[in-house]
């Protein structure tokens, strides 16, 4: 069996954690720190760049923060991610101007938007580094690529709105243009997770009245139930949801 | 589209993915069909494997992207086989490519439309404990990642139309045969789980804290719906005490299913491991029939689970699960056939280490490719012992758990040895 080991923490700490426990996520202080301490070691692991101490004594008497933070892949994903969306931008600015664009461009952003989801999920310890770097090194050149094609394609239209989207280029390869991009939790206690039963969740722009829910769910046959006044879960017989959710939908407009 | 030579391999599991890239390293031209929308099949499901616990994604993730960027390989996600048929020494083959609704030609997989779309329903890819968009990928490590719009759910409110900047969104699309002539065929069909509903006595789908192995591998993943947070599914709160119960619907003659499934015994010593990990206060209790660790590293594997991590091992099988209807928690009475003592106790959650079944595409497609099955539903090998990788057809070869429950490196083996054999077939005949 583990040993276990006991650690002091300032009262106004464990106060802050004891009111966490009152929602019924954390049954007491120390499953909170357990998890708190887990998660925290697993962001300093992801943070970790790919030269170890072992490797590389230097590192520990001359801290090279910012040289290293600038070759960590997590950081130059970060920015080849904001170049690729200025470019996905741009192919979408001339696909609305009706303008000529390279018809293999799409594909291609894809592509990147796949190596840069690629990339963002290989950052474990254990992850083979030399993947990650190669795929980055091909993440580059096909960003660079494209970003000629579009820029060749800009001139065409003019120097002035291809100059305007150098300069955004230029921002987003120099500056954090703070794309945050947050993992969201897609789980919520208590809906059915059986795929048999048929249930959609609408998210509504407008409130609708849940009265004339109810009257729209007695006339299909199905049930409504507002989990906020945003979304309501619509539960009952395959077709009878779809054609509920419809109606429900359009009842905002 | 009509071709003159190659392989086709049909299923973009790991087994299928395997085997295109080794036939695609020896020139040849690899039809790679999938009939979901992203290659990956179950393994891209996984937390850890075992036993060294490494993560899966990093395993499957660099294969996904290689074979999409391979240039001998054609990848055709989201597409169906429909016929099959033999003309001389080659097959000619029919596929469907269902309509995905989007424009390849446009989309450039911003995901804005997914972002406004305001249906959700659950993700068949999170075991349905997550949620997506009726216009989804379904995860963000997708391959091919081109955005599908679920017809099924979609109720064209429009938004998705209205939000694509690139105008990608296209309702009209129809699904396009594609036309293809090949010289060898793999099948890497993959299996399925056990559906645990066939055991009411575990009460799965009635007690929403009785859960499968695959579920609780989608709540451990950290780019699952919980993003790794261990939590009960009734009310979200972190289990103290979980039970596994082994062998549901494995060596069960009672539900036709008289095989070992392989893999479950090793998963939930993994999972049990994980749950330790993440939880360290989590008291875990293995149910068991046999404990078999039969691979390279198990056996470590599971004393370093009873000795190093606490995990309970009795030898019993639950004859059934009782709710407690105020708490949610779960009542399991138990004879423990080696003290010949009977238990009762009380668990958070329980997870069903639920079987490995034979999928359900492999009669359609054993009807398809008119390759036999054998009694227990999985294809039938021309000789199990010396060519247990061919079927009975010439030139059709099968691997991976297509042919039987199947660890990961079994499979990954069963796929180099079949695109092997598909290559010298294809040298052979010409």
């Amino acid at each position: 069996m583990r040993d276990w080991t006991t650690i002091s923490l300032r009262e106004e700490l464990i106060n802050e954690i004891r009111g966490l426990l009152k929602t019924g996520r954390y049954r007491s202080v120390s499953e909170f720190v357990s998890e708190a301490i887990r998660l925290r070691l697993e962001e300093v692991s992801r943070s970790k760049g790919p030269a170890t101490l072992e490797s590389n004594p230097s590192t520990l008497t001359v801290p090279p923060r910012t040289e290293h933070a600038e070759t960590h892949p997590d950081i130059v994903v970060d920015r080849l991610e904001q170049i690729w969306l200025v470019l996905t931008r741009l192919f979408e600015d001339m696909i609305q101007k009706n303008l000529e664009v390279d018809i293999e461009a799409a594909p291609k952003l894809r592509n990147c938007r796949t190596l840069i989801n690629f990339i963002r999920a290989h950052t474990c310890p254990g992850c083979d580094r030399d993947i990650v770097q190669y795929r980055l090194q091909d993440l580059q050149h096909s960003l660079e690529k494209i970003k000629g094609n579009l820029m060749a394609a800009a001139l065409r239209v003019s120097e002035t709105y291809a100059k305007k989207w150098v300069n955004i280029l230029d921002e987003a390869e120099r500056t954090d243009l703070q794309i945050i991009t947050s993992s969201v939790y897609t789980f919520v206690p208590g809906l059915p997770k059986n795929l048999e039963t048929e249930w959609v969740r609408l998210t509504l722009s407008k409130p609708i009245a849940k009265e004339k829910a109810q009257e729209i769910a007695k006339e299909f046959g199905v049930t409504t139930e507002f989990t906020d006044d945003s979304q309501l879960v619509v539960k009952g017989d395959k077709n009878s949801v779809k054609k509920a959710v419809r109606v429900l939908y359009q009842l905002q407009s | 589209m009509s071709k003159t030579s190659g392989i086709l391999v049909i299923g973009g599991g790991i087994a299928g993915i395997q085997a295109a890239l080794d036939a695609a390293e020896q020139g040849v031209t690899v039809y790679l069909v999938e009939r979901e929308p992203s290659i990956g099949g179950h393994m891209a499901m996984l937390d850890k494997t075992f036993p060294t616990l490494d993560c899966s994604a990093c395993i499957l993730t660099p294969k996904m992207v290689e074979a999409s960027r391979h240039p001998n390989i054609k990848l055709l996600a989201y597409s169906e086989v429909q016929k099959v048929k033999r003309e001389g020494k080659n097959f000619k083959v029919e596929i469907l490519k269902k309509p995905r609704f989007v424009d390849e030609s446009k989309c450039t997989g911003c995901g804005v439309c997914a972002q406004h779309c305001p249906v959700e329903v659950p993700n068949e890819f999170d075991a349905g404990l997550g949620v997506r968009k009726a216009i989804y990928v379904p995860f963000p490590q997708a391959v091919p990642l081109k955005y599908t719009i679920d017809e099924k759910n979609c109720i064209k409110c429009g938004l998705c139309n209205r939000m694509c900047k690139a105008g990608s969104i296209n309702f009209d699309q129809k699904p396009e045969t594609i036309n293809l002539t090949v010289g060898a065929i793999i099948v890497a069909t993959g299996y399925e789980t056990f559906d645990a509903h066939k055991k009411s006595e575990y009460g799965y789908g009635r007690y929403p804290n009785v859960i499968t192995n695959l579920e609780l591998e989608r709540l451990l993943n950290a780019s699952g719906p919980t993003g790794g947070h261990i939590m009960r599914l009734s009310d979200g709160r972190i289990p103290r005490k979980v039970a596994f119960i082994q062998c549901v619907g494995s060596r069960d003659l009672h539900v036709g299913n008289p095989n070992c499934s392989g893999v479950c015994c090793m998963c939930a010593i993994k999972n049990g491991v994980l749950l330790k990990e993440h939880v360290h206060e989590i008291d875990v209790t293995i149910f068991y029939m046999d404990v078999r660790t039969f691979g390279k590293g198990f056996e470590e594997f599971y004393q370093r689970a009873k000795d190093e991590f606490g995990i309970h091992f009795i030898r019993g099988r639950v004859g059934k699960i009782v709710e407690n209807p105020e708490t949610n928690n779960l009542l399991l009475r138990i004879e423990n056939t080696e003290t010949s003592e009977v238990i009762q106790d009380e668990f958070d959650m329980v997870v069903l280490s639920i079987g490995v079944v034979p999928s359900g595409g492999i009669s359609e497609i054993s009807k398809i490719l008119s390759v036999p099955t054998d009694r227990y539903g999985f294809f039938e090998e021309k000789d199990i012992k010396t060519n247990p990788i061919a079927s009975k057809v010439e030139g059709i070869f099968v691997a991976g758990a297509a042919l039987g429950p199947k660890d990961i490196p079994d499979s990954v083996a069963d796929a180099s040895a079949a695109a092997i054999k598909a290559v010298t077939f294809l040298m052979g005949e010409k």
